[in-house]
């Protein structure tokens, strides 16, 4: 039995909470941001019903407050040290280098368990070793091989994410190969070229480079009498090439995630179109550039809106059958206060 | 009593269940359901806030929940229980006036800041730093520039000395008038010639207080009095610490992106660019009216005609070829014309017969 997930917000309410977001984080010179960000996840989770529940959203703000100051706190000894002694700036770049897996564990394990469907939390575990290799050793890999390891190395950081990933006691599974990422990535690079190239020639059919030409052959070239025009079009042709191949990435990356995922007997199955994607990045693009900016929630909500309406469940069973993890099965109260302790959002 | 349909969970399966939640105006509160019947009250629950149509959850203890749509009801009876505790935030998104009040205030605030709070804040920055740091932040600017663009000066001697005599004079007037009552003095401007290359005729102010004035805007200029309006200018600059200052205030617009707007653009695309850009280009045109303004009291004091500068400055936009193809807002300098304007209205007419050589 399929079941879809539905996107029920609509965009004038976000709006709002968007405006009111935005402004008291101006006003507050910023500390209202953990706030906003909490209350933006927390609608968007809510507006996203699956067999007629709602996700939900849990983070305490203070604890991403407090996440925010030490990476600024960091970051501050950081360049205060570069300033005393370069030297020893070399050493701490490896050791923040060595922090980085660190932080994507504890980041993405306190996204996860603030996150739960019926009242069961997700949860994410996984080593700082795996972490290391999947995001210090494995992007070597693109150095070796003059990125053409990329389409292999983002299959490997999905497994790493999904494989950690839990929900209530149940494992997510991941089985990929990396064939599929290759695809996709040739035709999202396929697509740019082709639409590059067309758009080019297109230009170039209605005279456009001769009009350069007889400006450079020019008797006096000035940049004032530059034909601007002739510009601006062939960058909105590239800058158009560059988004269909990016809705092409996107959409088959997104697709590849849910499809290859599994949770016990349940599968995912994501349909993203990336010509729907390339319209609506293009047309949200354009709305955002027009309302200087203004526009910026009704692209968010359509966006969330198409991506979440893509993807179905498949199960043969009801989906009640998950069980809450027991913090105590962890290791004790201990481990659970330790979490809670590091578990911060870093902003990675 | 109100009802209200509701979806419960027992906190340690994935299992909803349809329940009724009756809500009675003592306080009381009962859950019911197939297999499900509790009672609370209001002080023992853990309401989550509303926002927006999003379902709301209703914490029973022991991790149990209530999710349900209708936030109008639990709000009515949430008023009565648990009065004066009412979520602003909650109130200013739901309502089209408020939400429209904040945003107005927010954008007015930006506005404010970047207009006059940065600006403020770094001049206040500045005057409590000492001249040292302003030497250091220029320390490596010359060399840098030496090895881009200039090659040694080809003037000779007698001209230098000449030229060298003028910028001490101008640079002894430091004018105390309104206008320039922000100018510190303990940055001493010194003068050196290069040949501009690239640059042309030009003249630049670095932030150690060093002024570079090329062999080509020298003999570009037509008199004593056009020369003396470029090195007021320039010592204006250096005067009002405008190379520190636009440090400082470069810094103010990245913490202010970052910090107040960080959530909402980044910075790393043209949407976090373009505003920055557009702001620091503005702040560069405000420091060039204030050099402007600087330049004229001085040249007035010395008892130089100030609309020298505007005489040079059309000689030089006819040798540049004109402002380029940039609008106002895109440029570091007010236009030519722009410029001229401001000149002409600081400037009475002269009296007849005056100045002369």
């Amino acid at each position: 039995m399929e079941r879809r997930v539905s996107f029920t917000g609509s965009t004038g309410e976000f709006f709002r909470i968007w405006l009111v977001n935005l402004s008291l984080t101006v006003l507050s010179l910023g500390f209202y941001g953990p706030w906003a960000k909490v209350r933006t996840r927390k609608w968007f989770y809510g507006s996203c019903v699956l067999d007629g529940s709602s996700f939900h959203y849990d983070a305490d703000p203070v604890r991403i407050l407090v996440g925010r100051l030490i990476v600024l706190g960091l970051l501050f000894v950081f360049g205060l040290v570069q300033e005393v002694a370069p030297l020893l700036s070399g050493l701490l770049s490896l050791a923040w280098l060595a922090l980085l897996p660190w932080l994507i564990v504890r980041s993405l394990a306190f996204h996860h368990r603030c996150s739960s469907w019926r009242g069961v939390r997700f949860g994410f575990g996984a080593s700082w070793g795996e972490a290391a290799k999947v995001y210090l050793l494995a992007p070597l890999a693109l150095f070796f091989t003059l990125g053409l390891a990329l389409p292999w190395l983002v299959g490997r950081q999905q497994e790493f994410r999904v494989r950690g990933s839990r929900y209530g006691t149940a494992p997510f599974g991941f089985a990929w190969r990396a064939g599929p990422y290759y695809r996709v990535h040739l035709a999202a690079l396929g697509i740019w070229i082709v639409a590059s190239l067309a758009g080019t020639m297109l230009l170039a059919s209605l005279g456009a480079f001769e009009a350069l030409g007889r400006w450079a052959s020019g008797p006096a070239p000035s940049p004032a009498d530059l034909p601007w025009a002739l510009f601006a079009a062939w960058g909105g042709v590239v800058a158009a090439a560059g988004t269909a191949g990016l809705a092409v990435l996107r959409a088959g990356v997104t697709n590849l995630l849910y499809d290859q995922a599994k949770l016990g007997d349940i599968r995912f199955r994501s349909q993203v179109k990336a010509s729907r994607l390339f319209h609506l990045y293009l047309t949200s693009a354009l709305a955002v550039v027009a309302s200087v900016g203004l526009a910026v929630p009704w692209a968010m909500v359509r966006i969330a809106r198409y991506r979440a309406g893509c993807l179905q469940v498949v199960s043969e069973t009801p989906l009640d059958q998950f069980a809450q993890a027991q913090e105590e099965a962890l290791g004790g109260e201990m481990a659970a206060e330790a979490a809670d302790f590091f578990d911060f959002d870093f902003g990675l | 009593v109100t009802e209200i349909e509701a979806r419960y969970y027992d906190g340690r399966s994935s299992r909803a269940l349809p329940v009724r939640v009756r809500l009675f105006a003592d306080g009381e509160v009962r859950v019911e359901g197939e297999g499900v019947s509790l009672r609370r009250l209001a002080a023992e629950l853990e309401i989550s806030e509303r926002i927006g149509s999003a379902p709301r959850w209703i914490g029973l203890g022991g991790g149990a929940r209530c999710e349900l749509s209708d936030s109008d009801a639990l709000d009515a009876w949430l008023a009565r229980q648990r009065p004066g505790r009412r979520g602003l935030v909650a109130a200013l998104e739901r309502h089209w006036p408020a939400a429209l009040f904040v945003g107005i205030a927010g954008a007015a605030l930006l506005a404010a800041a970047v207009a006059w709070g940065i600006p403020g804040l770094a001049s206040l920055v500045a005057r409590s730093l000492p001249v040292s740091v302003d030497e250091q932040l220029g320390e490596s600017g010359l060399e840098a520039l030496d090895e881009a663009l200039f090659a040694p000066s080809g003037l000779d001697e007698a001209r230098r000395r000449s030229v060298r005599e003028l910028f001490a004079r101008l640079a002894e007037r430091a004018p105390v008038s309104g206008a320039t009552a922000g100018a510190s003095p303990g940055l001493a401007p010194r003068l050196e010639f290069r040949a501009g290359g690239v640059a042309g005729a030009n003249a630049f102010a670095l932030p150690s207080g060093i002024v570079v004035v090329t062999d080509e805007l020298v003999q570009l200029a037509a008199d004593e009095e056009e020369l003396a309006a470029v090195l007021a200018h320039e010592i204006g600059h250096v005067q009002h610490r405008h190379g520190l200052r636009s440090v400082l205030q470069s810094a103010g617009v990245s913490v202010l992106v970052a910090g107040a707007l960080g959530d909402f653009v980044s910075i790393s695309t043209l949407a976090g660019t373009l505003p920055v850009l557009l702001v620091e280009l503005r702040y560069s045109r405000r420091f060039e009216e204030e050099a402007d303004r600087y330049g004229i009291e001085v040249l007035r004091a010395l008892g130089m005609d100030p609309r020298a500068l505007a005489r040079l400055l059309e000689r030089l936009a006819e040798a540049h070829g004109g402002d380029g193809p940039l609008p106002a807002y895109l440029s570091t300098h007010p236009s030519t014309a722009q410029r001229m304007e401001a000149i002409r209205r600081a400037t009475p007419a002269p009296p007849r017969g005056a100045p002369g050589e």
